[in-house]
């Protein structure tokens, strides 16, 4: 600040002093009552979907927005920072500001397959608070329509009689529905080759056109009803009640296949325990709206709500069952 | 017929008139904001639409689509910016036609081939979606492979200054094409660690940079010299005649079709289509003599693509339920959150909305028309903007577009890059196009070979397993014979009819 | 010379790709498939035939076919590095200041040799600029542009 000596001649020292005082007093009592966490939320609420809108992870978080807000009294705005199959969206939320206002939407893949497959910018584990868990996604074990295999006993029976020669389409690599196929490959012993596309829809696609075998996805359900694609087995732990004659793997008699999509917000580490907590209770809520509940229905969801221990258990375990998978199929980051 | 009552009552909803010509304003004004892509657009506005009924929120997203293709274009021909990939292959004459004082001309081209365009796609979709469909199954890695290496031979036809640098320029890019992640093995190449290059290098800042940006750099490092000098706005030349129109309708035609044929296949997207398309026009256009530097044919042969491509991208959306590039993977998106489900059981279920889209998206084609012509007299007047003033404002607004789309600065850092490379082409006279294509197809040409020998396992001869494909090699052959045979012999003779 | 510099730089760039990049820069797998591409196959192959296409170029600038219309794109080094000081200071800003004030500086910058433009019109079509890039994409379009250092974290 500028000294203007002619007009500080006529302050007296001591009413000078007497404002700086009072001054700071004030300052610091602004600063107390500043909030750090008094009331959740205390602001609009963020929510990074590290996809481009109108993909699956886009829809499901708008399918629970609308909820979310009217639950929380607040805005809930969604930021899409897609690319890197996820992870640089995911890396992004984890450098928010851990004030409570913003969290991230995570599908399984970014946080329990990607971080072993190459280097990302996060840390799975430690980075982030989970929040809770809002859907698993239903997923059917689909072949081509003149596959000649009916049921899952078969299509084992065939793969192991030809081993090598049975092609699996993916997402891509590292994606849930390529490890899905891994998965299945491991506990039933088969050899599969998998093939590699870029995104669900050009693998169905391919499926469709019989240039690959098999496909493992929840895109296929729709396929399935309409009949242009032989389902095989849901794999879920439940029948899907879209295709209710379709059995799980389980009651296929594949057993060990245990292996789940699902999606769920997580905050960045170090936001505070009421904005978790309040996050957790207002997911819950929002996922028994039968609004919601309608949607996720559409989306081939099941919202199967995990509260905050269960999900970061469930975090990491799939982040070490997984991880083990890729090694041995020789998938890890060097 | 009832069926079609009920079509007509759906689009005669007041919020679908209201919709419609709202979107394709809007969609026209982003687009036409250089830097500002269709992309954008549609990502920005999308949420605001899932509020609304499932026919005004779908008819809106679409009229934003499709204004903002055409915005694109204006982008492209008057400030050399394209707004979308597509709009790239329109550029290549539709600036030199700008630059000659026939701006109305180019746009009224643009117009008229992007309307006749829709029109031709929209009769396709409704007669043969779902044998357009059905043939685009037929496509797998092997038959992709073949029309991806077919695709290659346009980097022939915008090697404006002989065939060994427009191979350097295609070859450099299908190497700029490989940087990212590797699509079997999940390994990272050429990122150096940079997790903003695990997805590629980002393709609208390259575009933009590439293309916009080098004109921009000379003009500032000749001292703000133009260096075709004729002045921009003549209002005389606005619009085409009737014969010009007719001269050029075969171009159209063809180019409409090969936009449909190649939409219909997922996957492919607009870009390839435009510049097969404009490849195809420089072999039989009765002008094809001017292309590259102002030849009415070349817009007209990519613009007519890029509409061909537009609609035709619906079908196995709509028929099947797959999106074939981003925009309509949001649009699908839009449907599922609607309540709609595309695929097979859309046209059984629910075919008068089927068809009431495909109303909507022939009205709209005809508001891009009308809205277009009326606004050429205004929107010529943007060329008249002193270039000192423009140019700032361009290269603001294409870094902000650039950022905008990953919300990330690397990408703005990328569109710079792109335009030193692109500076340094046009001193080199590499074409950039054969960059570009050589960019778009490499992920393309590479992941499809690599699927073909994982199905194979390893055996070769899986490439010539298929009719379509064989097909292919051997038009590609004929090409490449062509195209050789022309170059060893305008190698004695240059000049304007030793060409490429 | 038109052409060699083109040929020369293409065939530098090939070796450059096969013997540094590509190493350096293309992880391998612990195993590639046998009979399918491994990561780093393309990418040589197209380097290999870079330096091909460079050689076809040199030897069409040596057997000295009649010169393509070669009208010099002739530019001055100067103003090149004075725009590509400006562009550099651009870069700084966005990374420093944010977007908005980057551009802000950015267009006042490059009017700055303007001749048409009196300093207080600069002023105003720069900060007029800049404003409406804020209102029409922050507040408007929903997309947070960088703040540079004064970015929350």
């Amino acid at each position: 600040m500028e000294r203007q000596p002619e007009r500080d001649t006529t302050r007296r020292p001591a009413t000078f002093g007497l404002t700086v005082v009072v001054a700071t007093l004030m300052a610091g009592a602004v600063a107390w009552t500043s909030p750090a966490a008094a009331e959740w939320p205390d602001g609009s609420v963020r929510v990074i979907v590290p996809y481009a809108p109108g993909g699956t992870s886009d829809n499901t978080m708008r399918a629970v927005q609308p909820a979310l807000e009217e639950i929380l009294g607040t805005e809930v705005t969604i930021e899409n920072i897609s690319g890197g199959g996820g992870t640089i969206g995911i890396a992004r939320a984890a450098d928010q500001r851990a004030d409570g206002n913003n969290f991230g939407f995570v599908p399984t893949a970014t946080l329990t397959i990607a971080p072993h497959m190459n280097t990302v910018a996060y840390d799975p584990i430690d980075g982030f608070e989970p929040v809770g868990r809002m859907a698993e996604s239903y997923g059917a074990l689909a072949v081509r329509k003149d596959f000649p295999a009916d049921t899952v006993e078969e299509f084992i029976a065939y793969a192991r009689a030809n081993p090598g020669e049975v092609t699996v389409g993916s997402a891509g690599i590292g994606t849930i529905t390529h490890l899905y196929s891994e998965i299945f490959a491991d506990v039933t012993d088969v050899d599969l080759t998998h093939v590699p596309f870029k995104g669900s829809g050009e693998a169905m696609n391919n499926l469709l056109g019989g240039h690959v075998d098999a496909l493992f996805d929840p895109v296929v359900l729709r396929q399935a009803q309409a009949d242009t694609v032989k389902p095989l087995a849901i794999l879920n732990q439940e029948r899907w009640e879209g295709l209710p004659e379709i059995p799980t793997m389980q009651e296929a008699g594949v057993e060990g296949f245990d292996v789940a999509s699902w999606f769920g917000i997580v905050a960045p580490a170090g936001t505070p325990d009421a904005a978790v907590e309040g996050m957790a209770q207002a997911l819950d809520e929002a996922l028994q709206d039968p609004a919601v509940q309608e949607r996720f229905a559409d989306l081939g969801l099941m919202p199967v709500f995990l509260p905050t221990d269960d999900f970061a258990e469930l975090i990491a375990a799939d982040h070490e069952n997984y991880g083990s998978i890729l090694a041995r199929v020789g998938l890890i980051a060097q | 017929m009832e069926h079609w009552l009920s079509v007509l009552s759906l689009v005669g909803d007041w919020r679908v008139l209201l919709f419609l010509p709202l979107g394709v304003v809007l969609g026209a004004v982003v687009g036409a904001i250089p830097g500002l892509t269709v992309t954008m657009a549609v990502s920005i506005l999308l949420p605001f639409t899932l509020f609304l009924d499932p026919l005004p929120g779908l008819v809106l997203l679409l009229g934003i689509y499709k204004g903002g293709l055409f915005g694109g274009s204006i982008s492209a021909i008057l400030l050399n910016v394209p707004g979308t990939p597509a709009a790239a292959c329109t550029m290549l004459d539709g600036y030199p036609l700008a630059r000659q004082g026939r701006a109305g001309e180019a746009i009224d081209v643009a117009l008229w081939a992007s309307f006749l365009g829709d029109l031709l796609s929209v009769l396709a979709l409704i007669l043969f979606a779902g044998v357009l469909a059905t043939i685009g199954l037929r496509f797998g890695p092997v038959e992709l492979f073949a029309l991806i290496l077919f695709s290659l031979t346009v980097i022939a036809a915008v090697s404006t200054s002989g065939l060994a640098r427009g191979l350097i320029g295609g070859i450099l890019g299908l190497i700029a094409g490989t940087v990212g992640l590797d699509l079997v093995y999940g390994t990272e190449r050429f990122t150096f660690g940079s997790p903003n290059l695990l997805d590629g290098i980002a393709f609208m800042p390259l575009l933009i940079g590439l293309f916009a940006l080098p004109d921009i750099f000379l003009y500032y490092a000749r001292g703000g010299v133009l260096v075709h000098t004729k002045p921009i706005a003549t209002f005389s030349n606005l619009r085409i005649g009737p014969k010009v129109l007719r001269s050029l309708l075969p171009t159209i035609g063809k180019g409409s079709t090969i936009g449909i044929m190649l939409g219909a296949i997922p996957g492919i997207g607009a870009t390839t289509a435009t510049f097969v398309s404009y490849a195809e026009a420089r072999r039989t256009a009765p002008d094809r003599a001017k292309f590259g530097s102002g030849a009415l044919s070349g817009v007209a042969a990519a613009e007519s693509a890029n509409s061909g491509t537009g609609a035709a991208t619906l079908i196995p959306l709509l028929a099947l339920g797959i999106p074939g590039d981003i925009v309509t993977a949001m649009l699908l998106g839009a449907f599922y959150f609607h309540g709609l489900a595309p695929g097979p059981l859309l046209f059984q279920n629910d075919l008068d909305l089927v068809h009431g889209l495909y109303l909507t998206l022939l009205i709209s084609s005809a508001i891009v028309f009308l809205v277009g012509r009326y606004m050429t007299v205004h929107l010529q007047r943007i060329s008249e903007i002193p270039l000192d003033l423009m140019y700032p404002i361009v290269i603001s607004l294409t870094a902000v577009g650039a950022f905008a789309l990953s919300n990330a600065l690397f990408d703005v850092y990328v569109m710079l890059a792109a335009g030193v490379l692109g500076l340094a082409f046009k001193l080199m006279r590499i074409p950039a196009a054969a960059f570009l294509i050589g960019f778009v197809l490499s992920p393309l040409l590479e992941d499809n070979m690599r699927r073909v020998l994982l199905i194979s396992r390893g055996d070769v001869g899986a490439f010539f397993d298929s009719w379509i494909a064989l097909g292919f090699y051997a038009t590609t052959l004929g090409v490449v014979v062509t195209i050789v045979a022309r170059a060893l012999q305008g190698g004695g003779k240059r000049g304007s009819a030793g060409q490429l | 010379m038109q052409r060699s510099l083109p040929a020369a730089l293409a065939i530098a760039f090939g070796l450059f790709l096969l013997f540094v990049a590509i190493p350096a820069g293309v992880k391998t797998p612990m195993h590639v498939q046998p009979g399918s591409l491994g990561p780093a196959d393309l990418p040589r192959y197209l380097a290999v035939m870079l330096i091909c296409a460079g050689a076809i170029l040199l030897a069409e600038s040596v057997l000295g076919n009649s010169t393509d219309s070669g009208q010099a794109t002739a530019m001055s080094w100067r103003r090149a590095g004075l725009l590509a000081g400006k562009l550099l200071v651009f870069i700084i800003a966005l990374n420093v200041l944010g977007m908005v004030p980057a551009i802000f500086c950015f267009v006042l910058l490059m009017l700055w040799g303007s001749p048409d433009h009196s300093l207080p019109k600069r002023l105003a079509i720069a900060t007029l600029f800049a404003a409406t890039i804020y209102v029409v994409f922050v507040e408007l379009g929903n997309t947070p542009l960088p703040l540079g250092l004064f970015e929350q974290r």
